[in-house]
C-alpha cells in the first residue's frame, strides 16, 4: 500500500485530517504530512524544492495520493506557496491529486464552477466537502479508487490496452470503451500529460502516469458530466422521480442493479444510465416513476422547479433537474458522451453576459 | 433472442465509434444519443435529435469553399425474437453553405419494410420536400425554395439503406479516399453489428403475394 501526503499548513487541521484518514483507511494507508521544516536554498524554485524532497522519499514508500490545502500561506518557510505550485510538482512526478479549500465561496459561486467546469480537462481534482471529517472521507475515497486503478492497470492484459478500453474495464464495463472515449475526444484531450512520453517511446513512465491520468479522467469528467453515469439528482431528473423520492432506500432498492461500483463510487452515488434504461424497458415502463408504481411504490415526478415541466436533464452550474426547452445543450466544452449535462437557460444568460462562452 | 441491452450497446457503440472517428479527422458530427422504446417484441431505435453532419465536403475533392451541413434522422425496428431489423426509416436533409445562408438543396428518405406494403419496393428511396426536426444547434434560419416544388411520390427502389447503410453512403460521398479506407479499418467491426433485415423472411413475404422477383421487388 502507498501514502497519503498531506500538504496543510494549518498544524490542528491537519492532524484532524490525519487520524481521519487512519481510521478510514483502516491504517491500511500511511499518512504523512510534509515536511515544512526547510525552505528552498536561493535559487531554487519552490517547485524544484518540493520536487527533490519528494524524489529522494519516493523509493522508500510510493506515494498513492497527494492532498493540498488550496491556501498554504502559514507554512513559514514558504512564504506564499499555494496548491498550484504542488499540483505542478504532483503532475511532474506522475502522483494523484487533490485540493480543498477552506473558503467554501470559492467553490460554491456559480461562476466559479462555471469556470472550473470550463476548463475541466486542466483542473485538478477539488473536494466538494466542508470541513476537516468530510474532507477526510473524500480524500480516502479518492486513494482507495487511485490505488484500485493501480493496482489494475498492473495487470498486462488491462496495461496493453487503449486507455479509454482500459479505463472501461476497470470501471467494470468493458462494453462501454466507446463511450467513455467520447468524454475524452475533441479539444479536450486528457491524454496531453503523457502524450510526450508516447512520442518518446517511454513507455515504463506512460504506465507509471496512467493510473494518475485515468483516475483524474475519471473523477472529473465520465462521473461529474451526467451521460454515461447519473448521479443522484441526474438519476432522479433521467427516471421522472422526485429527488426526495430517490433518497429513500425503498426506491433506490429498485435500481440497485443499474447502480455503478467501481472506483470512486465511495464518495457518492452514481447509476449507469444504459441500466437504468434497460431496467424500464424491460417492464414495459415509460419512465422510473411509472417502473414504481407497477412495484406498489407511488413517487411524485421529478419537474423542473422554474416551469414545472418534466424535467429529464441536469444542470451542470445549479445542480438541479432541468427540462430540455428549459436549458441549453450542446456546450462545445462538455465532454460529447455528456448528453444529459446542460445548463439552464437563466443561468445560461446570466452567465455569459459576464464572460464569454 | 437478442436482449434490449444488447441491441442498446451495438447501436451506442456504433454511433459512438464512428462520431468519434470522424470529429478527430476534422468532420464534424454532432452526436445524438440512442433511445429506445419497447413495444411487445419489437424495440424501436430512434436517435434523441437528427445527427448533424455539420460543414461537410460538399463531395469527394470538393474545393475547400463547397460545403455542407447534412441532417440524419434515423428510426429503426429491431425484433428481439431474431434481432432482424423489420423496419427502417432514413430521413436525410442537405444543406448547401452559401456565406452564412443556409440552402436546403436535396430531401431525400429510405424506407424499408418487412411486411411489405402494396405498391412499394421493398426498399426504396424517395424525395421529400420537408425538413426533419432540427438539433437544438442547428441555425434556425434558411431557404427551402429548392425543395418547394418537387414531385414527392416518385419511390426509387434501392438497396438497404439504414443507419449502417447511412454511414457507409455519407464516408463514399463526401470524404477523402484515404480517410476513407481508414474510417473502415477502424469502424467496420461496430457498423457490422447493425442489424440487417432477415432477408430469408422477406422472400417468403414476397412471394405470399402476386409479385415481382427482381432486384426491384415488388408486391401488388
Amino acid at each position: 500500500m502507498s501514502r497519503i501526503l498531506l500538504f496543510d499548513d494549518v498544524e490542528s487541521k491537519r492532524n484532524e485530517i490525519s487520524q481521519e484518514l487512519l481510521r478510514l483507511t483502516d491504517k491500511q494507508a500511511e499518512v504523512v504530512a510534509f515536511d515544512a521544516d526547510s525552505g528552498p536554498d536561493e535559487g531554487v524554485t519552490y517547485e524544484q524544492h518540493i520536487e527533490r524532497q519528494l524524489r529522494a522519499n519516493i523509493d522508500d514508500a510510493p506515494i498513492g495520493l497527494i492532498a493540498c490545502d488550496k491556501e498554504l500561506g502559514m507554512y513559514g518557510n514558504y512564504p506564499g506557496l499555494s496548491a498550484n505550485a504542488i499540483s505542478v510538482v504532483a503532475r511532474t512526478l506522475g502522483i494523484p491529486f487533490c485540493q480543498y479549500s477552506r473558503h467554501p465561496m470559492a467553490t460554491q459561486r456559480e461562476i466559479d464552477r462555471f469556470n472550473t467546469l470550463k476548463r475541466w480537462d486542466s483542473e485538478e481534482i477539488t473536494l466538494t466537502g466542508n470541513g476537516s471529517k468530510e474532507w477526510a472521507g473524500e480524500i480516502a475515497h479518492l486513494w482507495r479508487g487511485f490505488e484500485f486503478i493501480r493496482t489494475e492497470y498492473t495487470n498486462p492484459q488491462i496495461g496493453k490496452l487503449k486507455p479509454a478500453t482500459a479505463l472501461a474495464t476497470i470501471m467494470g464495463r468493458k462494453d462501454a470503451a466507446t463511450r467513455i472515449s467520447l468524454y475524452g475526444s475533441g479539444d479536450q484531450s486528457v491524454m496531453t500529460e503523457v502524450f510526450a512520453f508516447v512520442e518518446d517511446g517511454d513507455y515504463d513512465t506512460v504506465a507509471h502516469r496512467m493510473p494518475r491520468v485515468l483516475g483524474t479522467w475519471l473523477r472529473l469528467s465520465i462521473l461529474r458530466f451526467p451521460g454515461l453515469l447519473v448521479n443522484e439528482t441526474a438519476a432522479a431528473s433521467y427516471l421522472n422521480v422526485s429527488t426526495d423520492d430517490l433518497k429513500k432506500e425503498k426506491v433506490r432498492n429498485f435500481f440497485s442493479g443499474a447502480r455503478y461500483n467501481g472506483p470512486f463510487s465511495g464518495i457518492e452515488t452514481w447509476w449507469w444510465r444504459d441500466d437504468l434504461e434497460i431496467l424500464l424497458l424491460e417492464a414495459d415502463a415509460s419512465d422510473g416513476k411509472a417502473f414504481l408504481q407497477t412495484k406498489g411504490v407511488p413517487v411524485e415526478p421529478c419537474l423542473d422547479d422554474e416551469t414545472s415541466e418534466r424535467a429529464g436533464f441536469y444542470c451542470m452550474i445549479t445542480r438541479t433537474p432541468v427540462s430540455r426547452a428549459n436549458s441549453k445543450g450542446n456546450i462545445n466544452w462538455f465532454p460529447s458522451g455528456a448528453d444529459l449535462s446542460r445548463i439552464r437557460n437563466s443561468k445560461f444568460e446570466q452567465i455569459t453576459s459576464l464572460v464569454s462562452m | 433472442m437478442v436482449n434490449v441491452g444488447y441491441v442498446q450497446g451495438v447501436y451506442q457503440n456504433c454511433l459512438a465509434e464512428t462520431c468519434r472517428f470522424l470529429n478527430k479527422h476534422g468532420f464534424a458530427v454532432i452526436v445524438s444519443r440512442v433511445g429506445l422504446d419497447k413495444d411487445g417484441q419489437e424495440l424501436v431505435v430512434t436517435l434523441a435529435e437528427p445527427l448533424y453532419f455539420k460543414d461537410w465536403p460538399y463531395r469527394t475533392g470538393a474545393k475547400p469553399n463547397e460545403k455542407l451541413d447534412i441532417l440524419a434522422e434515423i428510426t429503426e425496428t429491431i425484433s428481439l425474437n431474431d434481432g432482424h431489423c423489420v423496419r427502417s426509416t432514413l430521413r436525410l436533409n442537405y444543406f448547401r453553405l452559401d456565406g452564412e445562408k443556409r440552402i436546403a438543396c436535396e430531401a431525400i428518405h429510405y424506407d424499408f419494410d418487412a411486411t411489405v406494403e402494396k405498391q412499394h419496393p421493398v426498399c426504396h428511396a424517395q424525395n421529400s420536400n420537408s425538413i426533419v426536426a432540427l438539433p437544438e444547434i442547428f441555425p434556425e434560419t434558411y431557404d427551402a425554395t429548392p425543395l418547394a416544388k418537387r414531385h414527392q411520390d416518385i419511390r426509387i427502389p434501392t438497396a438497404f439503406v439504414n443507419f449502417a447503410g447511412l454511414f457507409a453512403k455519407l464516408i463514399a460521398d463526401h470524404l477523402p479516399a484515404d480517410t476513407v479506407s481508414e474510417f473502415w479499418s477502424t469502424c467496420k467491426s461496430y457498423i457490422d453489428k447493425i442489424p440487417a433485415h432477415a432477408s430469408n423472411d422477406v422472400v417468403k413475404e414476397i412471394l405470399a403475394g402476386k409479385s415481382l422477383q427482381s432486384h426491384s421487388w415488388y408486391k401488388w
